[in-house]
């Protein structure tokens, strides 16, 4: 008999890995509900929101600061000028005026110095956050990103200066307001609205919203589970009952398909799909799902198996056929393992990457998996979609689960107890 | 309504295995044949013939008129009730009992008609919504059964439909069987390994041992007139008892040597008795044969024994014996009798009853040689 207080810590632990194995879904959720400034914000907030912003001056280039991080503003809290003028290869920052320049080198990494081998020239402004100011009350802080092409692709550079005064003081605010960034709770909506019209800043074709993703990977995913369901139930009802020469090493010599991985037959399939003209179509993706697969397979035929053998011989003695025996006897008894088979077809599917990659070109046969890839490409920053993305992306499979895990249960816990 | 005709009908497996040889049955028109055996005697397989789910390897086996060896079971118009049932649990009652005769096209309302009527013969009209999930094993074997009627087959075939069934609904469902057989006049083949089921159901039986029949009558002769030994240690519970001995003559009459034991034959032996004169032979009693009683006009044949176990069961007494030589055998004695374990009686065999068979597990019966 358990004493109540042991079961409360019981409760407690598992409250808490189930906390646990929550939360990195919680996380992605309020990021796709984020704008990209909050997403952006470190320390980062628990809640979807957004950052508090102001319009900013823009600053004249003589007074700039470099700043990369916080933590290396912390340490010019009294700089005024970057001392642009380069002595044995390193970036100074004179602090005040006519002071002897402070060394900055252990706080500029390589790929931060490098860049800087030019004296930096503002390209772009935004708008970011104005923080709280920590001490005095006034809006002082004026900041720019800066946006700097080099050879690597793109580095980003902010610049801090104070609103119409270069004392030493007000930089020391600045140093704090990094970390004390301010954020309201506004759930962003209009990012799932931005995401299914398709994001402004997707390079490429038109019209190569989510929602089409979405329509193209559900066409492929149900298709694959009509197709798994009717062709390995099929096959499995053989294996399972009919008798025929040789059943048992055509069995195994199926299940020793298992054992070839994938990558092996991967080129040679793409050569014989382009042979008969059949790359950049749904085709590749669908047709091979009519033809069964070995797991599917042998899932439907262990949970046959445990169906009685007088089953068949009682629609026998009534009248049916070997097929009419498989369509109306066999295949309603094995509900649950169907199910499974077609939630495990919807979900491999769904979540295929590789396949939709190497078939598919065109850009309006894209999949939700390969429209996320697209978002996260190194040329556009669209972090808070490719959340927003991810969600919709798992909101199927997680409504599948949620509704059909009965069956899941049972589809397992069946299949194989027997042999 | 048919007749069932067995002729030498033998089935071999792959690997060897002959689960029915030379099988010669022949089932009248309406009878109530009963196979009983015990597991893997081939009594199973001689229905899965009959219906057709196994091929036979030799022989004929004809319904009504038709030889049907190379037809389909679809096409014998027979009907099967399985032990476990075997109901189509995605279908309501009224689909699993309707389904053999949608298969057969007949018109809805006619199929409508026959699984209500059938359904109030068997009492489950309240269960036709159901589905087989919902229902007891002893409503699971009704509708079992109404699906094997509602199609109005020429033969039934059981196999072994009460064996999942607790002990008290075996007993009724026992004799609703036997109505329902008596209403319907359906040619019935009925395969069970119950002794008890076999005497109270059948018009005959049929036992099978090994895959051969050893004999086929109504219950009352299997039971007093057993051809061999195997029949006659089969039925009846607790089963017979048997001493190997030998026949001896003193004067003009005959008797059984066994041991200390001399039994004096009676008459009617006398013939069979002289044809074994000296050889070895079984004698099979029944315990209900034994008596601590004289039998009357019978003093001299009793045996003495120990008495080991008392199992009173009320109506009467189950006592195991067991005599010098350490040979145990059962007695079945009145409700009165009054036995102490551990106590010596003499027992007095009732020699008109007595059995005599060759010597062997499947001795013949030397009475009536």
């Amino acid at each position: 008999m358990k004493t109540p207080h042991r079961s409360i810590g019981l409760y407690v632990i598992m409250a808490a890995l189930a906390a646990g194995f929550l939360f990195p879904f919680y996380w992605v959720v309020i990021c796709s509900l984020k704008s990209p400034a909050a997403l952006s914000m470190s320390p980062p907030a628990f809640y979807p929101g957004e950052v508090r912003t102001k319009d900013l001056a823009v600053p004249t280039p003589g007074r700039i600061v470099t700043a990369e991080r916080a933590r290396w503003l912390r340490l010019c809290t009294r700089a005024t000028e970057l001392d642009s003028n380069r002595q044995d290869g390193t970036y100074y920052l004179r602090l005040g005026k006519g002071d002897v320049p402070t060394k900055l080198v252990t706080w500029l990494p390589d790929d931060i110095v490098k860049p800087l081998s030019d004296p930096p020239q503002i390209i772009a402004f935004e708008r970011i956050p104005v923080h709280r100011l920590t001490g005095t009350d006034r809006e002082v802080a004026v900041a720019a990103k800066m946006v700097r092409q080099n050879e690597r692709g793109f580095d980003k550079l902010l610049f801090v200066t104070p609103a119409g005064s270069d004392s030493a003081d007000e930089f020391a605010v600045l140093c704090n307001v990094e970390h004390e960034p301010l954020c309201d709770f506004a759930p962003q909506w209009r990012n799932y609205a931005e995401i299914l019209r398709g994001p402004e800043a997707t390079i490429g074709a038109k019209s190569t919203g989510f929602s089409l993703y979405l329509r193209n990977s559900l066409f492929i995913s149900v298709m694959a589970v009509i197709g798994q369901v009717l062709s390995s139930s099929c096959v499995a009802y053989g294996f399972a009952r009919l008798r025929f020469k040789g059943r048992d090493f055509w069995f195994v010599l199926l299940l020793a398909t298992l054992m070839v991985p994938p990558q092996v037959t991967l080129i040679p399939l793409f050569y014989i799909y382009k042979s008969i003209h059949w790359v950049d179509t749904f085709l590749p993706l669908i047709v091979p799902h009519f033809a069964a697969s070995a797991f599917n397979v042998f899932l439907i035929r262990q949970y046959m198996l445990t169906l009685p053998r007088e089953l068949d011989e009682s629609a026998t003695v009534d009248g049916c056929g070997a097929l009419r025996t498989f369509l109306q006897v066999i295949l309603p008894n094995c509900k649950p393992v169907l199910i499974v088979v077609a939630i495990f077809t919807f979900v491999t599917t769904w979540q295929d990457v590789l396949g939709p990659l190497i078939y598919l070109d065109n850009p309006e046969y894209r999949t939700v998996t390969l429209g996320l890839e697209y978002f996260r490409s190194r040329f556009v920053d669209n972090r808070h979609l490719l959340m927003t993305g991810a969600v919709l992306a798992m909101l199927p499979i997680a409504v599948i689960f949620l509704f059909l895990q009965r069956y899941i249960m049972s589809g397992m816990a069946t299949t194989g107890l027997k042999r | 309504m048919a007749r069932v005709l067995l002729e030498h009908v033998t089935k071999e497996f792959p690997g060897g295995v002959i689960a029915a040889r030379d099988v010669s049955l022949e089932i009248a028109e309406g009878e109530f044949m009963v196979i009983v055996g015990p597991s893997g005697c081939g009594k199973t397989t001689t229905l899965r013939l009959i219906a057709g789910l196994d091929e036979i390897t030799s022989g004929n086996i004809t319904i009504g008129d038709v030889l049907v060896n190379k037809l389909p079971p679809k096409d014998r118009d027979i009907a099967m009730v399985f032990q476990n049932y075997a109901l189509y649990s995605h279908m309501t009652v009224y689909q699993n009992m309707a389904f053999g005769l949608k298969l057969r096209k007949y018109p809805k309302a006619q199929i409508r008609e026959r699984v209500t009527e059938t359904a109030r013969l068997l009492r489950i009209e309240h269960l036709l919504d159901r589905k087989p999930r919902a229902l007891s094993g002893g409503q699971c074997q009704r509708v079992a059964v109404g699906r094997a009627i509602a199609r109005q087959p020429k033969v039934f075939l059981f196999d072994e439909p009460l064996s999942n069934l607790d002990a008290k609904l075996r007993v009724s469902t026992r004799a609703e069987l036997k109505a329902l057989h008596k209403r319907l006049q359906t040619t019935s083949i009925y395969v069970t390994h119950d002794q008890a089921e076999a005497m109270t159901l059948g018009d005959r039986i049929c036992v099978m041992c090994d895959g051969v029949v050893q004999q086929v009558a109504p219950p009352m002769e299997v039971y007093h007139c057993p051809v061999n030994r195997f029949v006659a240690g089969f039925l009846g519970a607790p089963s017979m008892n048997f001493f190997a001995g030998r026949v001896g003559q003193k004067d003009d009459r005959f008797f059984f040597i066994c041991g200390d034991h001399q039994i004096a034959l009676p008459a009617r032996l006398k013939g069979a008795a002289a044809k074994h004169l000296d050889h070895p032979v079984t004698l099979g009693v029944r315990p209900e044969h034994l008596s601590v009683e004289p039998y009357p006009g019978q003093t001299e044949n009793a045996i003495s024994a120990l008495v080991r176990v008392v199992e009173p069961l009320g109506d009467r007494i189950d006592v195991y014996f067991e005599d010098k030589d350490a040979a145990r055998f059962i007695g079945n004695l009145g409700p009165q009798t009054v036995l102490r374990v551990d106590e010596p009686v003499r027992l007095h065999l009732n020699v008109e009853r007595l059995h005599l068979f060759e010597p062997g597990d499947m001795g013949k019966s030397i009475l009536f040689a």
